[in-house]
């Protein structure tokens, strides 16, 4: 089997005291697509955030490795050029910063720490356009401020295109199809699944969704419920079907029913 | 002390002397204000009180390392008429602007006292804010100056930047700095007022951009605080087009009062922009009356603060006939126990019908110590008006950081550019782009955006 990506043991995590993530466990190999599915509120978003490094909330136990390396010990910006890459399920609105002032300090990151040169002006341009075309996004959105004013569908969009410029070796996608038509779905989707191929097959995405749709364009190598911030069941893509079918309710009476 | 005679007294017609007396009547009624008037509530004036100032006198462009010493304050890639004044004194030397051509639109306030004294008595004495201590102390100390006078349907193609250099002296000095701009019917000007300091200690605007310290007088050093209190008047006639910049780069032992008086016929269409990076004690007023139908009429301004700084802006912006639109910008960014003032007031008379009126201000706090007041005042005395206004006191958006790291941006840079870009609004209004681009140089070291600079202004495409 091929190389071990993300390894996460036994991770939990709080917010402001209060435990949200309670021992989650996945290992994710190179090439892989893992997808989560879950209720709303168990710990889907806080997941990928404390994958992302985001300083709210407190790894209470547990450890994350990307590629062998303690994750958890690296700063947001060092686990970003270490190859991962959090598609959020909001976006940020940054006034003032235009996209592509934005991507080029990042691309230009990510080159410098990967010992290569800064992309000049006319090659980054040039990256920009071909990237922008994956998704489909007009240009003239990318001169404009990171996300200000975006659509829901636009940010989400904006989130693809610039997992594309970054090209990372692991992608958690936070609900990327939420709030994206049905022909952005496909072409998102489609932009995805390029990423997939190329890179030699060996980048993983970690796809949080709550619609077996988004599973028909990527499909899933494995489809994991997340509830009350664990993993309760894990299967392979016709688990996303069975969901989509039945709800969660019967995962949780599983449950209790194993618990007594 | 603040009204020391000076050296040599610019002897005039009567009308001057009586303004000048005027001047003196009024401002020795009105006395220096205090936290107790509302429009001075929180600037304490104990430094300008308190000071032993004297009249400041003009040094030799030899004694100050010739023109070279002015390097630095220049617009890099801007073609610009240069006039200075040494501690308030033209310096006919250092100076150099057009005497022949449709250029050719500056004169000392000596010179209009010879050629032009009808026109000049005219618009001198034709000045809104007659309740002004300050004005009224600049009016009887009226001296030294500048007078921009341009003929009807000449467009002035060759900005004026007008550079108050104050030389570090063991001394406090003063000066009363006066302009007028005079933009006759259908004329276009720019003018730039720029205030630098220059000291052979550790004044921080005399390093030219190699980074080496240059200019210094004989290795001078501040003898405590200056001041420096002036007073522009712009009279933009019937589609005229007035741009004016004030750029405040003095040292941090300047008191600067600026008194910005701005008076618009009908069509015309001025912008003020304000960059305020010196001084221990700054007050920008500015003052724009909207006294013709469809004038437009821009007020933009920066403020970046740092150490102990207190940069206080007040706007009034009057108008007085129909169809007129004002559009106020002023964002700040302060760091340390930095203190800034934004009061804006606006005033739609009678009559003045669909009036457009719209104000904004906007603070980023660095630092836990660094203060922002922001008031905006509307007085509206006509029906069918519009008049928006807000302000906002915040931090940096935490969300937005986080957002920049997680692509890989580390976080002074992240930080830094969130800075730069809440800035960067108020420089990209600026028409010269030498100007928005020594700006952004200023905004950058100032706030010690170092990297930043590279990454976001570098090959922008
Ligand atoms: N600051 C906070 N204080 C307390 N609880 C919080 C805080 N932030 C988030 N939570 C809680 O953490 C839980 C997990 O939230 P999370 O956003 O991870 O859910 P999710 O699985 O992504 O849900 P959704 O499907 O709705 O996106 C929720 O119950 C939420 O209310
Ligand atoms: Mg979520």
């Amino acid at each position: 089997m091929s190389e071990v990506l993300l390894e996460i043991k036994d991770l939990h995590a709080s917010i402001d005291g209060q435990p949200i993530l309670r021992g989650v466990n996945l290992t994710i190999h190179a090439g892989q697509v893992h997808s989560i599915m879950g209720p709303n509120g168990s710990g889907k978003s806080t997941l990928s955030k404390v994958l992302a490094g985001h300083d709210a909330y407190e790894v209470t136990g547990g450890s994350v490795k990307l590629l062998g390396v303690d994750l958890l010990e690296m700063s947001p910006e060092e686990r970003a050029l270490a190859g991962l890459f959090l598609a959020f399920q909001y976006p940020v609105e940054i006034p003032g910063v235009s996209n592509t002032q934005f991507l080029k300090a990042a691309v230009n990151a990510k080159r410098l720490h990967d010992g290569l040169e800064e992309l000049d002006a006319a090659a980054f341009l040039k990256l920009m356009r071909e990237k922008a075309k994956l998704v489909e996004l007009p240009l003239d959105l990318i001169k404009r401020s990171v996300n200000e004013g975006f659509s829901g569908g636009e940010k989400k969009r904006n989130e693809i295109f610039q997992m594309a410029m970054l090209d990372p070796a692991m992608a958690i996608l936070d609900e990327t199809d939420s709030g994206l038509d049905i022909d952005a779905l496909r072409v998102v989707a489609s932009g995805v699944n390029a990423m997939r191929e190329s890179g030699g097959g060996g980048r993983s995405f970690l796809v949080i969704t709550h619609y077996q749709r988004l599973l028909d364009y990527i499909v899933p190598d494995y489809v994991h419920v997340l509830v009350e911030g664990q993993i309760v069941k894990s299967g392979g893509k016709e688990l996303a079907l069975e969901l989509e079918d039945k709800g969660y309710g019967w995962i949780e009476e599983e449950l209790a029913a194993s618990a007594t | 002390m603040l009204m020391t005679e000076p050296e040599q007294v610019v002897a005039g017609p009567a009308w001057l002397e009586t303004f000048r007396r005027e001047g003196r009547a009024r401002f020795e009624k009105l006395g220096l204000p205090t936290v107790r008037d509302e429009d001075w509530r929180y600037t304490r004036l104990d430094g300008i009180r308190k000071g032993e100032f004297v009249t400041a006198q003009l040094v030799s462009a030899h004694d100050l390392g010739g023109v070279r010493a002015l390097a630095p304050f220049a617009f890099e890639g801007l073609d610009a008429q240069r006039v200075v004044m040494i501690n308030g004194v033209f310096s006919e030397e250092l100076s150099e602007f057009d005497s022949a051509g449709d250029d050719a639109v500056v004169q000392t306030l000596a010179q209009a006292i010879e050629r032009e004294p009808a026109m000049l008595e005219n618009y001198l004495t034709h000045f809104s804010q007659e309740d002004d201590a300050f004005a009224s102390l600049n009016s009887a100390m009226l001296n030294e100056g500048v007078v921009i006078h341009v003929p009807a349907n000449v467009q002035v193609g060759r900005p004026i930047h007008l550079l108050n250099v104050t030389v570090a002296s063991q001394v406090q000095t003063v000066a009363h700095h006066r302009c007028l701009v005079v933009a006759e019917a259908g004329s276009a000007v720019t003018v730039i007022e720029h205030y630098v300091a220059l000291d052979g200690g550790d004044a921080t605007n005399n390093v030219n951009s190699a980074g080496e310290k240059v200019g210094g007088v004989g290795g001078n050093v501040w003898g405590g605080g200056y001041f420096n209190n002036a007073v522009t008047q712009v009279f933009a006639k019937r589609d005229a087009k007035v741009e004016h910049y004030f750029v405040e780069q003095e040292s941090d032992q300047a008191f600067n009062i600026q008194t910005l008086d701005i008076h618009q016929e009908q069509g015309s269409d001025v912008a003020s922009h304000s960059a305020l990076f010196g001084g221990a004690l700054v007050r920008n007023n500015v003052h724009p009356v909207l006294d013709g139908e469809g004038t437009q009429c821009l007020i933009n301004g920066l403020y970046v603060g740092s150490g102990t700084q207190q940069l206080d802006n007040a706007m009034r912006v009057e108008h007085a006939k129909p169809h007129g639109d004002s559009r106020q910008f002023y964002r700040g960014v302060l760091n340390d126990k930095a203190k800034a003032v934004f009061s804006g007031r606006i005033v739609v008379a009678k009559g003045a019908d669909k009036t457009d009126a719209k104000q904004s201000n906007s603070n980023l706090l660095l630092s836990d110590h660094a203060q922002a007041n922001t008031k905006p005042q509307l007085e509206i005395y006509a029906d069918d008006v519009k008049c928006t206004h807000g302000a906002t006191v915040g931090q940096i958006d935490e969300k937005a950081v986080f957002y920049l790291r997680s692509r890989g941006i580390d976080e002074a840079t992240a930080r830094g550019m969130l800075v730069y870009s809440f800035a960067a609004e108020s420089l990209d209004r600026m028409a010269l782009e030498p100007v928005r681009r020594k700006l952004a140089g200023a905004l950058v070291e100032k706030m010690a955006l170092g990297e930043v600079l590279s990454v976001v202004l570098g090959g922008e495409d």
